[in-house]
């Protein structure tokens, strides 16, 4: 291996130069799952960025595609890993069509400068990743990572019209035109956007945006569990209000916000809901809300103002602070139809309890989505038993089609647990579909060096 | 080929009321709305679930013959056209509603299910399916699903793909599997959407979890007529760029009004060069203050006159109009062919000026009738297809505004598929190693090529030829386009 590594960047640097530079000094901050590459290749633009892979393809290097690094977490341990190749130095912005609602970036760029980019118009993409400073466009979409706002603006990879990629092999595709509505041969996007590094590696996204709307605000309250706040927004997703995300918070995410973001909201759970809008149908929309969370319910209402909405809502998307960011804690997903929501929530309490974990809760409860965080609370706590008794009562009584259609994942958690269990939730899958994505694996990626066993059943 | 045997086991599996094989019979089958390309089918089967079509398929793969899934047939770009001697799947027989879920806000369907009469059983509850293809009368979910098909109200809702959570699927290996979930995550490689839009070449459909939307609280529907096309084209970049999302934004040109108000006078005036139809859907409250921007922006683009419909009459009176525009076509030429080319809405003016000049180059009328708000065209090549050599230069004429669309930055189709109409213009939108993935990819999950082929991906080996007297589009009874 130090052979065919030694080769490698002696090639590149002889043909390449500046063009792409290196270092194995950086490699400790570019682990994953305990392993550091060899060494960290950036390359400066596209034509470069296929060269080396088309090298590391020849040499059989084992290559991880690099944005922030935010989603280091998620993932099985590579199986092999020799390069990272970081997205560092391609962030530029290539065009901002603003009146066709249209940003085209490089895939490094950060969600925060496309944010920026595209806010200085009064326009948004949608894209909440949690740590947009740090967190890329090219990552965000490869890991379809959707947040609170996928109830107002669809999943990460509802926003990409166009992608320029780099194969394995170092060819260069482009799928997609920056038209809104394309069924022109197979939607290679929507296959690409949520691969996770293995299929290709994106290096230009033709982004969709829409007006960022001018008024926003929001509405809290509280409720005495958790039952009784994911009816209300069950409720307020069958009328015809139109929120940007509805959220339903337990009291230790309750409290993390009020450390951590300054923002008060009611205990023991709260729901709070973000619409936006023109000021007439703003003010419409909050009052129609209050009736809703009144009807059903709800106490001490909490109204909060444009800014702190803003503010809200970046903070939604990261994780509880404090304990909650300790390398131990388990950051459990599951989702389903929305009146699943309160058996997730009662999983995820029972799980913390059996494995001596303290937990937090924050539900998408619009879109049947809940997360949850369990902080070690002992030195004996099992990782193993929380999982296990979070994923039984999760499809607890359920056949085996309506366990099928439960997904959970563990989005990051202790390596030693990612080693015993079905870390994507790719155990609910059949095997003719995991054959599907086994094959459509190899057409990509024959020789497997793009991200090796980091991705569902180790592919 | 033991052919007796293939259709006896075909027989075995739907039952021998649900196969037809007689030369009458197959002759109903041999196209889809796009009648120019034919093909005659060896067998029909009509199959009643699941298990019957995993039986097909796998009969199908057995004999080696290849197989077409179809809907209603409503489809424009020859997707459900027999390859000739294939096996032809109709789901007329699974058409049933399995499950309404208004809780969770989705239903779970047959494919043959057609795609108004969901709607209509959940109307009353407070809910309808929001993609809304024209020909949502008589065309199914199934259909809809393969072809990813849009609509009018797509602009506010999205197309299909947005509103399929899960997918019953057999598998060109005859396994049965689901695609997605009945949430909104699922583990690994988004192969729900994938397979939407896939024309039927990679797997049969035979189930599917639909979302279902609220209906909205109000609706008001707009006329605004213009004396210039390129007026009315920078009236809908105006509007979107402005954060207006109207549920609706139909243009529609000279002779199409022209058309349509010799048929149903819709009160479009008839010196107008261009009208468009908007309409805005939602809480009144969010809704007049819409109102009020795309006035100030028709008038702000010269528009000549501006109307709200009034009435529930009114409104209706104005969606005629577009609805009946396809059929009023008929007044004006023996037929027409229909595409559906897509482009940044900032290029609509010039590549409706494209067209005019492309229309007079061919000495074919061109008119077009289109969902404006998301650039997605309907330019419609008139001509008359008993006029020996007519057709075949109203496809030449078609292709170059495909061409046009893609020179403007745009793509061959944005709601109808390539199928057979337009596989040959795939090699000007994609190069040569864009083009071989996607088959490569078709063959990772097709490996014998049984399913649907020759179809959107160039195929030296499956090529329809010219019908003759096949008139390009024919619009079935009752649909509007
Ligand atoms: C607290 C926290 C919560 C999170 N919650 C979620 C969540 O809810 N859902 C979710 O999906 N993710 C979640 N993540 C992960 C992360 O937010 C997303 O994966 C995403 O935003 C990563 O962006 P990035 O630029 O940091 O990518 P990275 O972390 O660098 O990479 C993410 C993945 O994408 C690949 N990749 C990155 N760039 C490219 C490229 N240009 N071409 C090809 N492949 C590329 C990488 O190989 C890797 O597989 C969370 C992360 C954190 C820290
Ligand atoms: C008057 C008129 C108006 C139209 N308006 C619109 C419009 O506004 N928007 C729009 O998008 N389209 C429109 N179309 C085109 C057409 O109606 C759509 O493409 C529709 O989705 C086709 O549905 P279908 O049931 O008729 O499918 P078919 O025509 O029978 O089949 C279409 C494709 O789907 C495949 N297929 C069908 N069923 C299955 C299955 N169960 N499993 C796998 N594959 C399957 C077929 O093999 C074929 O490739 C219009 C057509 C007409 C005639």
């Amino acid at each position: 291996m130090a052979l065919k590594l030694d080769s490698f960047a002696q090639s590149l640097e002889t043909d390449l130069g500046d063009s792409v530079l290196w270092s194995d000094e950086r490699a400790e901050s570019f682990k994953l799952g305990g392993k550091a590459p060899s060494v960290v290749v950036s390359p400066a633009d596209h034509e470069a960025l296929c060269r080396v892979l088309s090298r590391a393809n020849e040499a059989g290097l084992a290559v991880f595609p690099w944005g922030g690094g935010t989603g280091r977490g998620t993932g099985y341990a590579p199986e092999r890993y020799d390069v990272a190749l970081s997205l560092e130095r391609m962030s530029k912005a290539v065009e901002f069509l603003k009146d066709d609602l249209t940003a085209v970036v490089e895939a490094g760029m950060s969600v925060e400068d496309l944010n920026r980019l595209t806010g200085a118009e009064g326009q948004t993409a949608g894209l909440d990743p949690p740590h947009p400073g740090t967190s890329t466009v090219g990552g965000a979409i490869i890991a379809d990572r959707s947040g609170p706002m996928r109830v107002r603006w669809g999943k990460a990879r509802d926003r990409v019209m166009r992608m320029k990629v780099a194969l394995a092999d170092g060819a260069t595709h482009t799928y997609g035109a920056l038209v809104v509505k394309n069924v022109t041969g197979y939607d290679m996007n929507r296959l690409l956007s949520g691969s996770w590094g293995t299929l290709v590696v994106v290096t230009e996204l033709a982004i969709r945006l829409y007006k960022a709307p001018e008024h926003t605000g929001a509405r809290a309250a509280s409720f005495s569990s958790t039952d009784a706040a994911f009816k209300t927004a069950r409720a307020l997703m069958a009328s015809p209000l139109m929120p940007i995300w509805a959220e339903v918070l337990d009291d230790a995410r309750i409290a993390s916000l009020a450390s951590g973001g300054g923002i008060a909201l009611p205990g023991p759970v709260s729901l709070v809901a973000s619409f936006g809008d023109f000021e007439e149908g703003l003010n419409d929309q909050l009052v129609r809300f209050e009736e809703i969370l009144a009807k059903e319910g709800g106490d001490d209402i909490v109204r909060l103002d444009h800014e702190t909405t803003s503010h809200l809502g970046r903070t939604l998307a990261d994780p509880p602070g404090g304990d909650f960011s300790d390398p131990a804690v388990l950051a459990l997903r599951a989702s389903g139809r929305l009146d699943q929501l309160p058996r997730f929530a009662e999983a995820a309490r029972r799980a913390a309890d059996s494995g001596k974990y303290r937990f937090a809760i924050s539900a998408h409860a619009g879109s049947g989505v809940l997360r949850c965080w369990l902080a070690p609370e002992s030195e004996e706590c099992s990782p193993l038993e929380a999982w296990r008794v979070f994923n039984s009562l999760c499809r607890e009584g359920r056949d085996e089609s309506q366990a099928r259609s439960v997904h959970l994942r563990l989005d990051s958690g202790p390596d030693s647990l990612k080693e015993q269990i079905s870390v994507w939730g790719e155990d609910a899958l059949e095997p003719g579909v995991l054959q599907v994505m086994r094959n459509i694996k190899k057409t990509y990626d024959p020789n497997g060096i793009l991200s090796p066993g980091r991705f569902v059943d180790r592919m | 080929m033991d052919s007796a045997g293939f259709i006896q086991k075909l027989t075995d599996a739907v039952g021998e009321d649900y196969i037809h094989t007689d030369p009458v019979a197959l002759r109903t089958y041999d196209c889809d709305g796009l009648t120019i390309y034919k093909g005659i089918p060896s067998a029909v089967v009509l199959p009643e679930t699941t298990e019957e079509v995993s039986r097909i398929v796998g009969i199908c793969r057995e004999y080696r013959v290849p197989l077409i899934a179809r809907g209603a047939g409503t489809g424009l770009s020859g997707g459900a056209t027999p390859l000739p001697g294939g096996v032809l799947i109709v789901f007329t027989r699974m058409n049933k509603i399995l499950e309404l879920d208004y809780v969770n806000r989705l239903a779970r369907v047959q494919p043959g299910v057609v795609n108004l009469h969901l709607s209509r059983e959940t109307l009353p509850h407070g809910f309808h399916y929001a993609p809304d293809p024209s020909s949502q009368a008589a065309c199914t979910i199934g259909g809809n699903t393969a072809e990813n098909a849009g609509g009018a109200h797509c602009l506010k809702y999205g197309m299909t793909t947005n509103h399929i959570l899960e997918m019953t699927v057999v598998l060109p290996t005859g396994e049965v599997v689901h695609l997605g979930a009945d949430g909104e995550d699922s583990p690994g490689l988004d192969l729900r959407g994938f397979f939407v839009g896939s024309e039927g070449t990679f797997a049969v459909i035979t189930e599917l979890i639909v979302r279902l939307t609220p209906n909205p609280e109000s609706v008001r529907t707009m006329l605004a007529c213009f004396a210039q096309v390129g007026d009315a084209c920078r009236t809908v970049s105006d509007v979107i760029a402005a954060g207006a999302v109207p549920a609706a934004m139909e243009l529609m040109d000279r002779y199409t009004i022209e058309a349509v108000e010799t048929v149903v006078q819709a009160g479009y005036p008839k010196d107008a060069e261009a009208v468009l139809l908007i309409e805005l859907d939602g809480l009144p409250s969010s809704i007049k203050p819409l109102e009020t921007l795309i006035r100030d922006i028709s008038e702000k683009n010269n528009c000549s006159s501006f109307r709200i419909a009034q009435t529930e009459e009114e409104r209706e009176g104005l969606w005629m109009g577009r609805k009946k525009a396809f059929g009023a076509f008929g007044v004006i030429a023996p037929t027409y062919y229909c595409l559906d080319g897509t482009v940044p809405r900032s290029k609509l003016a010039q590549v409706l000026e494209e067209f005019d000049e492309i229309s007079a180059r061919y000495n074919l009328r061109i008119t077009n009738v289109f969902h404006a708000g998301d650039g997605s065209l309907h330019p419609n090549v008139l001509f008359d297809d008993r006029v020996p050599g007519e057709t075949e230069r109203a496809i030449e004429c078609g292709s170059e505004v495909l061409r046009a669309c893609i020179r403007a930055g745009g793509v061959l189709s944005g709601e109808h598929g390539i199928g057979i109409e337009k596989i040959r213009e795939m090699k000007d939108q994609f190069d040569e190693p864009t083009l071989e993935i996607m088959e490569r990819v078709r063959d990772a999950i097709d490996q014998d090529g049984l399913m649907n082929p020759g179809k959107l991906i160039p195929d030296e080996e499956n090529v329809f030829p010219v019908a003759l007297g096949g008139a390009i589009a024919r619009m079935g009874g009752g649909m509007t386009k």
